[in-house]
């Protein structure tokens, strides 16, 4: 890997970032919310990236990140005005902390693969039914957080305000959580990451604290994904732990990631971007036809055939197609 | 006088799989700037002692000194960090990263994690044993012999003071067999490294070996020169059968 982007590879980002800059510019608010659907599931699938794709751990169960990062800084806002930025701090210690338990109970007892991803699910799944029972943040009925009221001036403190706002809000997290996922990728603990998943035992044989290091991996992934739990939960004002920590979040959080390009920078902005292009496409083309389910059963194939004919994902694939080819991520 | 203190010291080593005893009370030591190989027939135990001694397995009995501290069940890592280097019989590459990328790993311990010393390393350990033009290729790609030779490079970077090499001649080619004894005795020539080294390739061990540790069944039988243990009766017995003169 090189110290720098290559050339081409830095012009095709700034690029890409200074059009979605002025994109606010020339987009309404129904495709200015599509994108921030987009970056929110770019953002997301980042932060799922560092864990599965960098150091190899699967969890099938980041729902609970985003639900607990989602519940931190809502009910904080709601009870006490917490400003969201705030509640983000403890939706992130609390997620890195459920993450260490998780982590813990895994590692030190050698619960390695599907069995981990079994655990991950499991804890998604006892801390939905706690929220459902949980007076205090709404259980079952919900969570609302209070909308601004109209025409007041957008405030990034308190993250009340336009639909641009968030826009910009979203851009800068991913655009900070891709230049935060190269720089560990490049440094040393991102090359111990790479051997652990490559080769556990191998890593260990060369000095590597294997533990430490998986740990570092699963407290880093668990405290960014919540930090998007915190912006979805001032994004959308409503929160029912149904749907915030289901399975459903969960696969639908780490599929850009998949048909992007596990383990790659840029695999989960593109798996983002065309998933998100695929669902509109298809949506469109059911209403024209007009049988109930076409979309999803169109969906499906689609992904299939994706993963069928590029297992690796479509980056590397893309990369090689656009000869950006530098440092074989 | 006292004699200096042996690189390694292996004492009353034993290993047992629930019923099956691999290693039993085997005992030698690897004096400092020696190159000493393990040899034996198939299922002698010499990975197992392998094993032991890396920290790969928790030995069931005996002890393991790494120049004067005692290393016994320490883990893996904690015993490559002491300064032991080891190979893998069954190579394991990072598949996934570049040549260099899987040297790098090993280097990445040194040097307060600085990469682009990692990388200068690793070039440097690269072009040693002759995969300095592999240097960019995913390790995947790699033939047999050269995964061998990875695997050197690898525990090398970790800065050893005893290096385990586990058949790494297996596979090779005669003037390859060759070239990797030149390569690990100018190693040990110049920078006094010392090593620990199964073999099956007799030429090698003949080559290369200042001692050496003749195993079977778990049990040592033999060691000395490489001139000494080839014509002593009991290792001639166990790798030809008792009928053989």
């Amino acid at each position: 890997m090189s110290a720098l982007f290559q050339d081409r590879r830095a012009v095709l980002l700034l690029g890409l970032l200074a059009i979605l800059a002025l994109a606010p510019l020339a987009a309404g608010d129904y495709l200015l919310s599509i994108l921030i659907t987009v970056l929110l599931q770019a953002y997301l699938g980042m932060s799922w990236n560092v864990m599965m794709g960098f150091a190899g751990q699967f969890s099938l169960g980041h729902a609970l990140y985003v639900g607990l990062g989602a519940y931190a800084g809502g009910a904080l806002f709601v009870h006490y005005g917490t400003p969201p930025w705030i509640g983000a701090i403890a939706g992130m210690a609390v997620s890195a902390a459920v993450g260490a338990v998780i982590g813990t109970l895994g590692f030190r007892f050698k619960v390695m693969g599907v069995y981990f991803a079994l655990l991950t699910i499991a804890f998604a799944e006892f801390t939905r039914v706690l929220f459902d029972h949980w007076g205090w943040v709404g259980a079952s009925s919900g969570l609302f957080l209070p909308p601004a009221p109209n025409n007041s001036p957008d405030n990034l403190w308190l993250l009340r305000g336009s639909t641009t706002m968030f826009y910009y809000v979203i851009l800068g997290m991913t655009a900070a959580a891709f230049w935060f996922s190269r720089a560990l990728l490049m440094r040393r603990i991102g090359y111990y990451w790479q051997a652990i998943r490559e080769d556990q035992d191998a890593a260990d044989a060369l000095g590597i604290d294997v533990f430490r290091n998986k740990m570092i991996a699963v407290l880093i992934s668990a405290a960014m994904t919540s930090l998007g739990g915190v912006f979805l939960a001032f994004f959308n004002n409503n929160l029912y732990p149904e749907s915030i920590f289901s399975m459903h979040r969960s696969i639908e959080l780490m599929l850009g990631t998949i048909i992007g390009g596990i383990g790659t920078l840029f695999g989960p902005i593109l798996g983002a971007v065309v998933l998100t292009a695929l669902g509109e496409l298809l949506t469109e083309l059911g209403a024209h036809i007009g049988i109930d389910g076409v979309k999803q059963i169109a969906y499906g194939i689609c992904l299939m055939l994706i993963l069928v004919l590029k297992p690796g994902g479509l980056w590397p694939w893309l990369r090689k197609l656009l000869r950006l080819e530098g440092d074989g991520r | 006088m006292n004699a200096p203190t042996p690189m390694l010291t292996v004492d009353n080593l034993g290993k047992s799989f629930r019923g099956l005893r691999a290693v039993n009370q085997v005992a030698f030591s690897v004096p400092r700037g020696d190159i000493v190989a393990l040899i034996g027939p198939n299922g002698a135990g010499k990975t197992t002692t392998f094993n032991l001694i890396a920290g790969a397995l928790p030995p069931s009995d005996g002890t393991v000194v790494l120049d004067g501290e005692d290393i016994t069940g320490l883990g893996q890592a904690a015993i490559c960090r002491a300064g032991v280097g080891r190979t893998f019989q069954i190579v394991k590459p990072f598949a996934g990263l570049t040549v260099e990328e899987n040297v790098m790993v090993g280097a990445l311990r040194h040097d307060n994690g600085d990469v682009e010393k990692a990388r200068a390393a690793s070039r440097a350990i690269l072009d040693l044993l002759e995969l300095g033009d592999r240097a960019k290729d995913p390790a995947q790609t790699l033939t047999l012999p050269d995964r061998k030779r990875l695997e050197v490079a690898k525990a090398l970077a970790t800065r050893p003071k005893l290096l385990l090499l586990d058949e790494v001649m297996a596979g090779l080619r005669p003037v390859e067999c060759d070239r990797m004894v030149a390569i690990l005795t100018g190693l040990n020539k110049e920078t006094g490294l010392t090593i620990l080294l199964i073999e099956h390739v007799m030429r090698a061990v003949m080559a290369l070996s200042d001692h050496v540790v003749v195993l079977h069944h778990g049990e040592k039988i033999a060691e000395g020169t490489p001139a000494e243990v080839t014509s002593h009766p009991k290792v001639l017995e166990c790798y030809l059968g008792e009928d053989h003169g």
